[in-house]
C-alpha cells in the first residue's frame, strides 16, 4: 500500500518489511459461556497459503471472523501486517480482505460500482485499469453493468474476489471461496490464488475441500471443537499425526478428528 | 413397497396433515423457547398488556355502541354485506399478487416433488389458511357480537364469513394462473397487478362516492335510491348494490339473526357454502406449480428484503432507471464518502419507492398539521407559520425517518461486510446516518415552504425552522440508528414471537422517545429562561426567538456530536454472532 495520507488518522501507514502477515496470539471466543475457540494461537508469513480444516463447529468461521474484526475480539491479540487489531482497527483493515461462504453484494449498486466503491474505501488510487483486468480475469466484463441483486451466486463469489484483489491487501481470509464456482472459475480461482500469493500476500483458506487445501496450502491448522490440533507442513503432518508417507490428507483429517461427530 | 396414492379425504393427504400439525406444534415449542432469558418474559408481558389492552377497547367501544339507541335491523344487515364485500375484494385482489398456490420456500420443493397429489396440496394450503383467518377472525367475530342483536349468532356468523372468504381468494388466485398459464406470454403482458388495484379503487370509489357524493349519480345510471335509513342502508337498497350484494346474504342473515329459527337455515346454508366451496377449490383442474414457484420466490424475496429494512422505502427492489444512472459523490472520495456514497446510491436507485413513501407521508404530515395548527392558532399569523413549520418539521422527521429507512436498519443482513471496513466506527455511523439526513431534510425543507406559500403564511421567520431543521432530523435518526444497533429487531410479520416483538418494540419506542425527550428538556430549560430574560429587558419576538432558535442549535450540536460516539460504542459492540430473531 503506498497512499497513506498523514493528514488522516485512517490512512494507512507504510509499514516495515514485516515477513509475518498475520499473527494470532491466545484468541478465545465464546457464545454465551459456550467455547467456540480455545486460545489459539498461529502465523502466517507474507506469501503463505494456511489451509484451515476441521469438521463441522470447529470454530473456523468464528476464527475467521474474528480475524476480519466481524466478532468482537474477546480474548487474545491479532495483529495484520504488525498493526494490532484491537487497538488499530481501522488501520489493520486496511491491509484485509474476507471473503465469505455466500457473499452478499448491494443489490443497488452495478458490479462496477462495486469495485469504484472498494477502491474508495481502501484508498486505492489508479484503480480502474485494474479493477478492468480483474473484471477480465474473472469473466465478469459483461456483467459490470448488472445490479447486485441480479447476479448468480458463481459471479457474487467472482465479484467477492475482485473486491478482495483490488486493494492488494496483505492478508486474505476466505471461508469455502469456490462454493458456487463453475469448474473453469474453479481452475481459474485456484490460479488466482496461487499467484496472489506469489506476489506476497498471506493466504488463510478454510474449506472442507481436502483436495483444494492438499493442493494450494503449504501449511495446514486443523482445529477441533475450537482448540489447535495440529499447525505444519502437510508432510509433518504425516509424520507425526499417522503412519505412512502415502497417506492423503483427507485420511489425516479423519485419523485427527475421529468421532467428532458424535463427542 | 406401497406405490397407490392413499385416497383423498376432505382434509388431504395424512402427511400433510402431520405436517400441519408438526408446524403448529413447533411455532408453540418456538414461543417457549424464547423465554428462556428474563428480557423476553419482560417484552412478552408488555406485548400481552398492549394486547389485552387493545381487546378491551374493542369490548369497551362496543359496550359503548350498545348503550346507544338500538341500530335498525337493515341497517346491521347492510353493515354485513358490505363487510363481506370489502372483506372478499381485496382478498380476491391480493390473489392478483399471489397467482397459484402459494406455498413457503422451505416446502413447496419438498411438497411438489412429494407423492402427493395437487389436490391434497390445495387441501393443505386451504388448512393453513383456515386456522390463521380463525386465529384473526376472532376479532372480527367479537365486533359483531357486541354489535348484532344476539351475540352468538353473530359470533358463529362471522366466523363462517371469514373461514369462507380465503377459500374464495386462493381459488381466485389458482383460476388467475390457469388464466395466466392458458394466455401464456399475452396474459403475462397484461398489468394484472395494475388492474387489480384500479378495481379496488374504483369500488372504493364508488362506496365513498355513493355514501357522501352526489345523489343522483346512481340513480341516473340505473335505478332509484331508497330515500329512507341510514346512508349505507340506503347505499345497499340501490337496485345496483342489491345485485353486488345479494351473494353475501347467508352470512348477514345468519350475523343479524334474533332467534334460533331464523339463525340455523342461514348458519347451515354458510357451513354447505363453505364445504362446497372447499372441494370444488380443492378440484380445480389447473396446473399450478410454475405460477406457485414464481408466487414462492417473490415472497421469500420479499420476506427477504422485510428481514433487512423490515418495511419502508428502502425494502423496494433496486432499478437502475432515469434517477439512477450515476450516483454523484456528495461525501468526497474517501472511505468516509464512499460508505455515504453506498447509502446515496441505495436512496437514488430506489427513487420510485423513496418519492412515493414520502410523498404520501409528506402530504399527510402537511394537511394534518395544517389544520390543527389552523385551527389552535386562529387568526395568528405568526403562530400559523412558525408553529404549523415546526410542528411539520418535528412530526415529518419522525415518519419520514419511519418510513424511509436508508440507515442501520436496512443493512441488518449487511453487517458482516460492514464491519470489516477499514474506518473507526464513529465515522462509519455518522456516513451511513448522513445522507438519510440530507434526503429527509431536503424533503421537510420544500414541504414548509410550499406549506406556507399555499397558506399565506410565508415569514422571513421561517428561516429559524429551516435551520435547526437537519439538527433535530440528526438528533433523531442517530437515537434511532443507536437504540436499533443497541437492540436490533428482525421480525417478519406471521413469524412466531409477535408478542415480544410488540412488547419489545414498545419498550425501545419508550427508550428512544426518553433519550429525544431528554435532549430537548435540555434545550427547555435555558429557553425558558431567556424568553423569561428577554421579556424582562424587552426584546423584540423577533430576537427572542432568534436566541431561542441558537440554544436549540447548540444544545442539538453537542447532543448530535454525542449521539455519533455513541452510535460509534454501539456499531464496535454489535456482534452479529447474536440471536437476533
Amino acid at each position: 500500500m503506498t497512499h497513506a495520507d498523514p493528514a488522516d488518522p485512517t490512512a494507512p501507514v507504510l509499514q516495515p518489511a514485516v515477513t509475518l502477515a498475520l499473527e494470532v496470539e491466545g484468541l478465545s471466543k465464546d457464545y454465551e459461556g459456550l467455547p467456540a475457540v480455545q486460545a489459539l494461537s498461529f502465523r502466517v508469513r507474507r506469501g503463505e497459503i494456511l489451509g484451515l480444516v476441521g469438521p463441522n463447529g470447529a470454530g473456523k468461521t468464528t476464527t475467521l471472523r474474528s480475524l476480519t474484526g466481524i466478532l468482537p475480539l474477546q480474548q487474545g491479540v491479532v495483529r495484520v501486517a504488525g498493526l494490532d487489531l484491537a487497538r488499530d482497527e481501522a488501520r489493520a483493515k486496511h491491509e484485509l480482505a474476507w471473503i465469505p461462504d455466500d457473499p452478499q453484494p448491494f443489490d443497488s449498486l452495478t458490479v462496477w460500482e462495486h469495485l469504484e466503491f472498494t477502491a474508495a474505501l481502501y484508498r486505492v488510487a489508479d484503480w480502474r485499469a485494474r479493477a478492468e483486468a480483474l473484471l477480465a480475469r474473472f469473466e465478469l466484463v459483461e456483467k459490470r453493468n448488472a445490479l447486485g441483486g441480479e447476479l448468480s451466486r458463481g459471479m457474487r463469489q467472482k465479484l467477492a474476489f475482485c473486491q478482495a484483489w483490488l486493494h492488494q491487501p496483505a492478508v486474505v481470509l476466505m471461508d469455502e471461496p469456490l462454493t458456487g464456482l463453475d469448474p473453469r472459475g474453479i481452475r481459474s480461482a485456484k490460479a488466482e490464488l496461487k499467484e496472489l500469493a506469489r506476489s506476497g500476500t498471506a493466504i488463510v483458506l478454510s474449506s472442507h475441500l481436502m483436495e483444494l487445501i492438499e493442493e494450494l496450502a503449504g501449511r495446514l491448522l486443523i482445529l477441533d471443537r475450537g482448540i489447535k490440533v495440529f499447525e505444519g507442513t502437510l508432510a509433518e503432518a504425516r509424520a507425526t499425526l499417522v503412519a505412512g508417507e502415502d497417506k492423503s490428507l483427507e485420511e489425516i483429517f479423519l485419523a485427527v478428528t475421529e468421532g467428532g461427530g458424535a463427542r | 413397497m406401497q406405490t397407490e396414492l392413499p385416497p383423498s379425504g376432505t382434509f388431504g393427504h395424512p402427511a400433510l396433515r402431520t405436517l400441519l400439525w408438526l408446524k403448529a406444534r413447533g411455532a408453540v415449542r418456538a414461543q417457549f423457547r424464547k423465554l428462556r432469558r428474563p428480557t423476553a418474559w419482560i417484552f412478552l408481558l408488555v406485548g400481552l398488556g398492549l394486547v389485552s389492552f387493545w381487546y378491551l377497547s374493542i369490548f369497551s367501544l362496543g359496550s359503548f355502541g350498545r348503550r346507544g339507541p338500538p341500530q335498525p335491523s337493515g341497517a346491521l344487515f347492510a353493515a354485513s354485506q358490505c363487510m363481506m364485500l370489502l372483506l372478499t375484494a381485496m382478498t380476491v385482489v391480493s390473489a392478483f399478487s399471489h397467482r397459484g398456490l402459494y406455498l413457503p420456500k422451505e416446502e413447496i420443493e419438498l411438497c411438489f416433488s412429494a407423492p402427493v397429489r395437487r389436490s391434497d396440496l390445495i387441501r393443505y394450503r386451504l388448512l393453513v389458511n383456515l386456522l390463521r383467518s380463525l386465529l384473526a377472525g376472532l376479532v372480527l367475530g367479537m365486533i359483531s357480537a357486541l354489535r348484532m342483536p344476539a351475540p352468538g349468532f353473530a359470533f358463529l356468523g362471522a366466523m363462517t364469513a371469514v373461514a369462507t372468504i380465503p377459500v374464495v381468494g386462493q381459488a381466485a388466485a389458482i383460476l388467475l394462473g390457469g388464466t395466466e398459464n392458458q394466455l401464456a406470454k399475452a396474459a403475462q403482458k397484461l398489468p394484472l397487478r395494475g388492474l387489480g388495484v384500479v378495481l379496488a379503487l374504483v369500488l372504493v370509489a364508488l362506496l365513498g362516492w355513493a355514501l357522501y357524493g352526489d345523489d343522483d349519480f346512481l340513480p341516473e345510471l340505473s335505478g332509484e335510491f331508497p330515500m329512507s335509513g341510514s346512508p349505507l342502508e340506503r347505499l345497499a337498497g340501490h337496485p345496483l348494490a342489491r345485485i353486488v350484494l345479494a351473494p353475501f346474504t347467508p352470512w348477514a342473515a345468519a350475523m343479524t339473526a334474533r332467534d334460533v329459527a331464523s339463525f340455523l337455515p342461514w348458519f347451515g346454508v354458510c357451513l354447505a357454502i363453505w364445504y362446497a366451496a372447499f372441494e370444488l377449490t380443492a378440484r380445480i383442474p389447473v396446473d399450478f406449480r410454475e405460477l406457485s414457484l414464481a408466487t414462492s420466490a417473490d415472497v421469500a424475496r420479499r420476506i427477504q428484503r422485510a428481514r433487512r429494512g423490515f418495511v419502508g422505502a428502502s425494502a423496494g427492489e433496486a432499478a437502475r432507471g432515469r434517477f439512477g444512472r450515476s450516483v454523484p459523490w456528495l461525501f468526497g472520495r474517501g472511505p468516509f464518502g464512499a460508505v455515504a456514497w453506498l447509502k446515496l446510491g441505495q436512496i437514488v436507485r430506489k427513487a420510485r419507492g423513496t418519492l412515493l413513501v414520502s410523498a404520501l407521508i409528506v402530504v399527510l404530515i402537511t394537511t394534518m398539521t395544517t389544520m390543527i395548527v389552523d385551527e389552535a392558532a386562529g387568526a395568528n399569523v405568526y403562530v400559523r407559520s412558525l408553529g404549523g413549520a415546526g410542528l411539520l418539521a418535528g412530526v415529518g422527521t419522525l415518519y419520514l425517518c419511519l418510513g424511509l429507512r436508508f440507515d442501520f436498519r436496512a443493512d441488518l443482513e449487511l453487517m458482516s461486510s460492514i464491519k470489516t471496513w477499514p474506518l473507526p466506527p464513529r465515522r462509519l455511523f455518522l456516513a451511513t446516518i448522513l445522507p438519510e439526513v440530507a434526503l429527509v431534510t431536503a424533503l421537510l425543507w420544500t414541504a414548509v415552504l410550499v406549506r406556507a406559500v399555499w397558506t399565506g403564511t410565508l415569514l422571513p421567520d421561517l428561516w429559524l425552522v429551516l435551520a435547526l431543521q437537519p439538527l433535530v432530523t440528526f438528533t433523531w435518526a442517530a437515537i434511532d440508528n443507536t437504540v436499533f444497533l443497541f437492540s436490533p429487531v428482525r421480525y417478519n410479520p406471521g413469524q412466531e414471537g409477535a408478542l415480544q416483538h410488540i412488547g419489545r418494540s414498545i419498550l425501545l419506542l419508550g427508550l428512544r422517545g426518553i433519550v429525544f425527550g431528554l435532549v430537548l428538556g435540555l434545550a427547555a430549560a435555558p429557553i425558558t429562561l431567556l424568553v423569561w430574560w428577554g421579556n424582562e429587558a424587552g426584546w423584540s419576538v423577533r430576537a427572542i426567538l432568534a436566541g431561542s432558535g441558537a440554544v436549540l442549535a447548540v444544545v442539538l450540536l453537542i447532543a448530535s456530536v454525542l449521539l455519533t460516539l455513541a452510535g460509534g460504542t454501539m456499531l464496535r459492540r454489535f456482534d452479529v454472532a447474536r440471536d437476533r430473531g
